[in-house]
């Protein structure tokens, strides 16, 4: 029964300790452009944990790069929604966006039927899910070698378990792709392309639900309802692909400190 | 006959007449009026006669927007020398786009079964500046009822509308003044209803939302032309976006006035319109370095909050800009790079003062400045251009330099803020205002969920091993439950063990003849013991071996019965060869069974699928199939 576990436990990503150290060193030296760097480097590595999510909000909250900063935020909250650190901070370096728009909310199904898991991280609906999994099977190899009284009910309760759990597991690993808006205005227009004429724009820091894509194009939604489609050199994914940020404009010199 | 009922529900009004002669069936149809403007509404209306009228089809005309959906519906039905008569009058409205004359073909409508149709319609558009609807009475429905207070003279205008700009002609992004004003009559016996107003539309213009000026519409009832009306008036302000001649759009109402006049009432229809406002746009003169789109007349002031700060405590400053224009269209002016410290990009702000005739603002952008420099600090002078329409001149106003005292920072005191930037720059000044929580130095062990085929693997592992699980727990307890199965299964192991420990027997014979008959009575569920050769050979007969086989096995048994009741025993050659023979008997059967069964089973699985068809299988059943014989 531990088998799968074991197995994932070997194949899951590791961090490399030393870069781990370097960026943290560069961040605490005040050089948040090496710092960045070196936890995009390990990102790109595959070492895609909350740990470093955070600390790249960090990094990025410390560049004045807000939208950055809550996506990455974000990110660790989705590995990691007790993670307080991050909680912290994203309602920190949302309170510097300039409307504080809360968190696009889940659908509908999911609001409803899973109302129960905000606080488990999908590493624990995961392995719960498939414990009650073993369980249910568990309960009936026992059952078809010797009927002992409640099996079945034993059976039928791990099998409701293992399917909640694992209902949530696949919400928490596969959500509603969000947004969040990393350079200072994006334009959201009628359609994917330049010329379509501009329906609303988002402000660094919003934050959007992802309902569509197209090349480097994707549609938004708002909280109302409304949706246009942004160009992805504006935007950052929350899901995977754990992308960088393209690189600000440089304007006067001058960099915004939060 | 001119009992007109207007309205939105379909009154019905029965007549009785004594005339003689039948109406005969026709439409006509007319415009009202036959000569607008662009953009100006007007009504053609429809009149259909007949004992059963069909709804009219309203053509369409290239150039004019023709409602297909009547704005007027009267039905009138009367009773002609015991005949009914019905009469519907509907009314379309209509706009047209461009100047020009246009001929609305002959309208149809199928009355007691044949086709009718009107005479073709002439509508004259054109700009030159005609009565205007409010003066038009006729404009306002159809005409009274004879006897009746008609809109001209009798009655005032039920409603007049009035949109005027305070100036025709204008630079990019000036601003002007669009006023809507309007009155709708207040009298007892005049009610209007299902009033529609259509905005006048400003393309090419950037229209600021009136409510961030003053409140749309402020209602007054007030006194014109001897009658008491309620009045709304609507400012906004428009700024041209582009040169040329530009057009805000003609601002229409429509409704519906009930009027009652003594013990008699009647409804007419309201269409009322303003004509189109043409503006005349030029552009900027070629604009000098500096100019950051602002177009009016403003008034500029710059300063800073702290004057004397602590080495990375950063300061605000603030450029205020005030006057009349669109504050939208102004951008913050570029400040020159401070030297020995950083400034960040600014915060506007909007703020609108509606107490004038014209809406005044003032727009401040306020910039973060953060010194690292200890010592006395000039953030440097900077330019503020703009362009005075007035004027017809751009004008450009210089503020500062601002002096900024900065002090040391102490490093055993409170920490300060510098820009991330500054690098070693900024020496012993560490970072303040820890809003956020610091980084995580500590790694923990890797969450990582497994990838997909790891999922698959895991998730489909248990029920695998449970259906291993269940096969043998079943094999299990059918082994114990079924006697005879487990005797025919086990029939062969049990009978080689005989064999092999025949060296070790007493009775090496009667091993030998007892492996062969007990094989075969496991294998055909019969009883143990009292087995003779001529049975084995009737019930393998039976189960349909071929002789050959048959005979083979019961050649030994005879032999060895034979042996019993010899005077000398066998050799051990003779055991042996014996021995070897019943072995190889027992492995001719053994696959004889397993083909057998093999083909009982597909059989068993031929029959489900051919069920009714009579088919039956000829091999005779194996033991420990019991129970799942199919039915033939």
């Amino acid at each position: 029964m531990s088998l799968p576990v074991c197995v994932m436990v070997c194949l899951a990503g590791a961090i490399e300790p030393a870069a781990f150290r370097e960026a943290n060193l560069a961040y605490e030296a005040g050089d948040y452009a090496a710092a960045v760097a070196g936890y995009e480097r390990l990102l790109a590595g595959g070492a895609a944990e909350p740990v470093v999510f955070y600390n790249l909000g960090n990094a990025y909250y410390r560049q004045g790069r807000v939208g950055a900063a809550i996506a990455n935020y974000e990110r660790a909250l989705r590995l990691s929604p007790n993670m307080e650190n991050a909680q912290h901070n994203l309602a920190q370096a949302v309170s510097k966006t300039d409307r504080r728009l809360p968190r696009p909310a889940p659908p509908r199904w999911e609001r409803i039927l899973l109302f129960w898991d905000d606080a488990f991280s999908p590493g624990f609906t995961w392995k719960g899910g498939l414990l009650a999994w073993c369980l249910t099977w568990l309960a009936l190899g026992l059952r078809a070698w010797r009927p002992l009284p409640h099996l079945r009910t034993v059976a039928v309760a791990c099998g409701v378990a293992a399917a909640a759990l694992g209902l949530s597991a696949v919400a928490k690993t596969r959500p509603s792709q969000l947004a969040v808006a990393a350079v200072e205005r994006v334009s959201a227009h009628y359609g994917s392309s330049e010329t379509e004429t501009v329906r609303f724009e988002l402000h660094e820091g919003d934050r959007v639900r992802v309902d569509q894509r197209e090349g480097d194009w994707v549609r938004v939604a708002l909280e109302d309802g409304d949706r246009g489609w942004a160009h992805l050199s504006g935007l950052l994914l929350v899901g995977p692909p754990y992308e960088p940020p393209r690189e600000p404009v440089p304007s006067g010199g001058s960099e915004t400190v939060p | 006959m001119g009992w007109a009922l207007n309205g939105r529900v379909l009154p019905a009004l029965i007549v009785m007449c004594a005339s003689a002669l039948p109406a005969a069936s026709q439409i006509s149809a007319r415009l009202e009026p036959d000569s607008v403007r662009p953009g100006e509404p007007f009504l053609l209306r429809v009149e259909a006669r007949g004992g059963d009228v069909d709804e009219p089809e309203v053509p369409t005309v290239d150039g004019l927007q023709l409602s297909k959906q009547p704005r007027v519906r009267n039905d009138l039905i009367t009773i002609v020398n015991f005949s009914k008569e019905r009469t519907k009058v509907r009314g379309y409205m209509g706009r047209a786009a461009r100047t020009g004359t246009f001929t609305i073909p002959p309208v149809k409508a199928r009355i007691d079964g044949r086709v009718h149709e009107s005479e073709a319609l002439v509508l004259t558009v054109t700009d030159s500046p005609g009565p205007s609807p409010a003066e038009r009475p006729q404009q306002n429905g159809p005409a009274a009822p004879p006897g009746e207070p008609s809109g001209e003279g009798d009655t005032p205008p039920f409603v007049i509308l009035d949109a005027h700009v305070d100036k025709t002609e204008a630079y990019i992004n000036e601003p002007i003044i669009l006023t809507l004003q309007r009155w709708i009559l207040d009298h007892r016996q005049v009610a209007i209803r299902g009033a529609e107003s259509a905005d006048p539309t400003t393309e090419g213009f950037y229209a600021i939302p009136v409510s961030r000026q003053r409140s749309p519409f402020d209602s007054n009832l007030v006194e014109r032309d001897g009658f008491y009306y309620q009045y709304d008036e609507a400012v906004r302000i428009l700024y041209p976006t582009t040169d040329g001649e530009l057009a805000v759009g003609s601002w229409s109402f429509e409704g519906v006035a009930s009027v009652r006049d003594g013990f008699q009432s009647y409804r007419r229809d309201i269409l009322e319109s303003t004509p189109q406002i043409t503006i005349t746009v030029r552009s900027l003169p070629p604009a000098p370095a500096g100019f950051t789109g602002g177009v009016g007349q403003f008034a500029v002031a710059a300063d800073v909050t702290e004057t004397a700060v602590v080495q990375g405590v950063p300061t605000m400053l603030r450029v205020r800009i005030s006057g009349v224009g669109n504050p939208d269209a102004i951008g913050a002016p570029e400040l020159p790079k401070t030297e020995g410290g950083t400034v960040t990009a600014p915060v506007s702000d909007i703020q609108w003062d509606a107490g004038d005739e014209m809406p005044r603002f003032t727009k401040t952008f306020t910039y973060g400045v953060t010194l690292v420099t200890a010592g006395e600090v000039a953030v440097p002078a900077f330019r503020f251009c703009y362009f005075d329409p007035e004027a017809e001149m751009y004008r450009t106003e210089e503020l500062g330099p601002f002096m900024v005292t900065v002090q040391a920072a102490d490093s055993g005191q409170s920490r300060v803020l510098v820009d991330a930037n500054q690098g070693e720059a900024h020496g012993n000044v560490d970072v303040v205002g820890e809003d956020i929580r610091p980084i995580i130095t500590s790694l923990a062990g890797p969450t990582e969920l497994p990838s997909a085929p790891m999922t698959a693997l895991a998730v489909g592992m248990p029920p695998v091993a449970f259906a291993a699980w269940a096969l043998g727990v079943r094999r299990r307890r059918r082994y114990m439950e079924d006697v005879p199965f487990a005797r025919s299964r086990r029939a062969k192991s049990v009978a080689r063990k005989r064999l092999e420990s025949l060296r070790h027997a007493s009775d090496p014979q009667d091993v030998i003849y007892r492996s062969l008959a007990d094989y075969v009575s496991d294998k055909l569920g019969l009883e143990r013991g009292g087995i003779t050769s001529d049975d084995v050979r009737t019930r393998l007969a039976d189960f349909g071996f071929e002789d050959g086989l048959v005979n083979g096995v019961v050649r030994v048994l005879r032999t060895i019965e034979r042996a019993r009741y010899g005077s000398t025993p066998l050799s051990d050659v003779e055991i042996r060869a014996l021995a070897d023979a019943a072995r190889e008997q027992i492995e001719t059967m053994d696959r004889t069974f397993i083909e057998r069964e093999d083909n009982h089973r597909f059989g068993r699985l031929r029959l489900r699928g051919l069920l009714h068809s009579g088919m039956r299988s000829g091999a005779g059943v194996l033991p420990g199939d019991k129970g799942r014989r199919s039915a033939p």
